[in-house]
């Protein structure tokens, strides 16, 4: 199992103002400390138009932390595929693959905030289809010396991609697409590896991953092409009363912005929340699905839902505040006791 | 005068992209170290000898690798791509590089790049300048909505019932400038963020080939960027016009930069500056004018006598020693009124180990020379 770790937006919610450009300079700074502890991974996340200037340039982003870091796997996850042109993201893609010596991970997601479509100017509608097909455009750009494409909404004809990536025959390749059983079993159909988010519970977690190898199973997709990645949120601190406690006062207040603010919450005539009461179930759900403990206690919790055969294991250690030394700290937690683990569990097992 | 550097990206047969990358990083860390003011890359998409389809993602590993640089592209060709893409893109590598962007941006003139992204050529200029206004309002405004007449934010913008301008400041709702409409409400208007950190926006400079190029940049208070490989003539025609025009625009030079880009190589002796760059240069012309990037930026034909070396050296690269560099640049800088020079020093063919001493040579006894 891999460990990943992000998802870096460069926000600055209205809970804990900061200056962007800080932001930018201190997630390099923790691009190289996890490299220093060993995790596979380092992920970026986008969305627009967000009133917390969160990160809409994934891509520029990557090839920043690329050049800070020399083995650590640079990730998108992830990129809201629908909402950007397939060609532009394949030039900067492989851009950045090059640029990394090779370490570039496409996680490609399907958005949904409705502004950002409005913004981008593309439907919101067409977005599960028109992802499938956009990484069907990407793939040939990436693998064929000149392609041509006729779909349902990308029409190319004899493009050469100038420069082609550097991995063979291309990038991985991640469906990054949420919760929702749908999306697990579109990955499934399409055979492409499958990347939960958060927010689910364990049970909720396992049915989608069910539904994923059922949806490839029936479209006759081989096992051999399926993988589960799996993004979890972690408060994790020496002693269980300190994990309670970030959890409590930084990440509860904070996630509460985000979720009135992204218009998660509904209320009963189907209008977003503007208040949200602690005991609303989606809120309840997003606690259920929290790991808080000693690094011990994340460790059987990760051991839960390796359990049901996952692949890469995405820990979002963000401190609330994005205050980077609680990032450090919380980095330096996992990083020296939990990936440690489960390392010494598959070496045992046959090596990594 | 400033001195940049200018990268064309480009690759001969036999080497990778990756190498063209490593060689640009290389050169801009050391160009950083030197104390060069800027460093410009060129663009170009679908060409299998110019791997720089992506001027974001160099231009921001470079943010992350130098200090002092000045950074920009040359030009980012803007009807090709998403204007509010680019608007964030740019203010992104803005915060990376703690302010140091300087926005170059083209109209494009490559028809096939235009072909695959279903554009049509005929109507770059006008996409180019719609485009440009929509991310200078996405840089400056906050909650706003724009009815172009290519581009539309967000989607569905109508001019506003006041009056027909084509931007409109929105009022943010409250608590949360972005109003959702998860539950049918229709975005009126949206912030574009994060914003850069230059105020009131990165400088823009206007990469173009003609007069008419030249006066739009000049009424509007951006810098004029000519063409590469153009010959002395041309570079005085245009820069005349954008003189020119900046002053019948009541605007003034100062609020511009007048900058040139040149081939440059210095040695310690002219002897050996031409051993190793002739070869290199006159075949990068040769290049420019099979491709048909020579006359296109000249604005006619050149006839194969103008591409010989004696007649190159003359009108269009400057190669030498020290003084006859340093003769070259002033005659450059007093004649054409030029204040920042974008030495084109990486051409492909002379070896790194030339281009890093061509360099130090440069800002150690040429730079100075130019200052006094």
């Amino acid at each position: 199992m891999q460990f990943w770790v992000g998802l870096w937006g460069m926000q600055r919610p209205h809970l804990h103002p900061r200056a962007h450009v800080r932001m930018y300079q201190e997630m390099l700074e923790h691009a190289q400390q996890a490299e220093a502890l060993e995790f596979d991974g380092f992920f970026v996340t986008e969305h627009h138009f967000w009133y917390d200037g969160y990160c809409p340039s994934l891509l520029p982003v990557l090839a920043g932390i690329a050049r800070r870091t020399r083995r650590i796997g640079v990730g998108a996850g992830a990129l809201l595929l629908p909402l950007h042109d397939p060609l532009r993201v394949a030039e900067d893609a492989a851009v950045v693959d090059v640029l990394s010596g090779g370490r570039l991970i496409l996680g490609f997601g399907l958005g949904y905030r409705p502004e950002e479509f409005d913004g981008l100017g593309t439907r919101k509608q067409t977005r599960g289809d028109r992802a499938i097909e956009e990484i069907e455009v990407i793939r040939k750009a990436f693998t064929q010396d000149v392609f041509s494409h006729e779909g349902t909404h990308y029409r190319y004809e004899n493009v050469r991609l100038v420069p082609r990536p550097l991995q063979q025959p291309h990038p991985p390749i991640w469906f990054a697409a949420g919760t929702a059983l749908a999306t697990a079993r579109r990955a499934g159909r399409a055979g492409l590896p499958y990347w939960h988010a958060t927010a689910t519970t364990l049970e909720m977690v396992a049915t989608a991953i069910e539904e994923y190898r059922k949806a490839a199973r029936e479209a006759g997709v081989s096992e051999a092409a399926l993988k589960v990645g799996l993004t979890r949120d972690i408060c994790i601190a020496e002693t269980q009363a300190e994990a309670e406690r970030i959890m409590r006062e930084e990440r509860l207040a904070t996630y509460e912005e985000q979720l009135v603010g992204f218009g998660f919450i509904l209320g009963e005539q189907g209008r977003p929340l503007k208040e949200l009461p602690r005991d609303h179930p989606t809120f309840d759900r997003i606690v259920k699905s929290l790991i808080v403990g000693t690094p011990d206690r994340v460790i059987a919790d990760v051991e839960g839902y390796a359990a049901l055969g996952i692949d890469v294991f995405a820990a979002r250690l963000l401190s609330a505040a994005f205050d980077p030394p609680k990032i450090s700290r919380a980095l330096e937690l996992f990083g020296r006791h939990v990936i440690p683990h489960f390392r010494k569990k598959s070496r045992v097992g046959g090596g990594r | 005068m400033r001195t940049g550097l200018y990268f064309s990206v480009e690759r001969l047969p036999g080497q990778t992209a990756r190498e063209v990358y490593e060689a640009v990083l290389a050169q801009a860390a050391m160009a950083d170290e030197l104390g060069f003011d800027s460093l410009f890359l060129a663009e170009a998409h679908f060409q299998h000898e110019r791997p720089a389809p992506s001027v974001q993602t160099l231009l921001a590993a470079l943010a992350v690798s130098t200090v002092g640089l000045r950074l920009g592209a040359a030009g980012k060709v803007l009807p090709l791509d998403s204007p509010v893409r680019v608007a964030e893109d740019f203010a992104v590598i803005d915060l990376m590089s703690n302010g140091r962007l300087i926005f170059g941006a083209a109209a494009g003139d490559d028809p096939d790049a235009f072909r695959v992204h279903h554009v049509p050529f005929a109507e770059r200029e006008d996409r180019f300048r719609e485009a440009l206004d929509l991310i200078l309002h996405a840089w400056t405004a906050d909650a706003f909505r724009y009815a172009g007449r290519f581009f539309e934010f967000p989607a569905g913008a109508k001019p506003s019932e006041q009056n027909s301008e084509r931007f409109s400041p929105v009022p943010p709702p409250d608590p949360y400038p972005v109003p959702w409409k998860r539950a049918g409400q229709k975005a009126a208007g949206l912030p574009v963020l994060p914003k850069p950190v230059q105020f009131p926006h990165p400088p823009v400079w206007r990469h173009g080939s003609n007069e008419e190029e030249a006066r739009f940049a000049a009424a509007r208070g951006l810098t004029f960027l000519p063409p590469p490989f153009i010959s002395i003539d041309r570079a005085e025609r245009l820069l005349f016009a954008s003189r020119t025009a900046i002053d019948e625009a009541c605007r003034d030079l100062r609020e511009v930069e007048v900058p040139l880009i040149r081939e440059v190589f210095v040695a310690e002796d002219e002897a050996r500056a031409e051993a190793v760059a002739r070869g290199p240069m006159m075949d990068l012309y040769g290049r420019a004018q099979a491709d048909g990037r020579l006359a296109r930026w000249e604005g006619r034909p050149i006839e194969p006598g103008e591409l010989s070396w004696e007649a190159l050296r003359s009108t269009r690269v400057v190669v030498g020693g020290v003084e006859e560099v340093t003769t070259r640049l002033r005659e450059i800088q007093t004649r054409l009124g030029v204040r920042h020079i974008l030495c084109h020093m990486s051409v492909p063919g002379i070896p790194p180990a030339e281009i890093s001493a061509a360099m130090r040579l440069f800002q150690a006894e040429v730079w100075t020379r130019l200052q006094g």
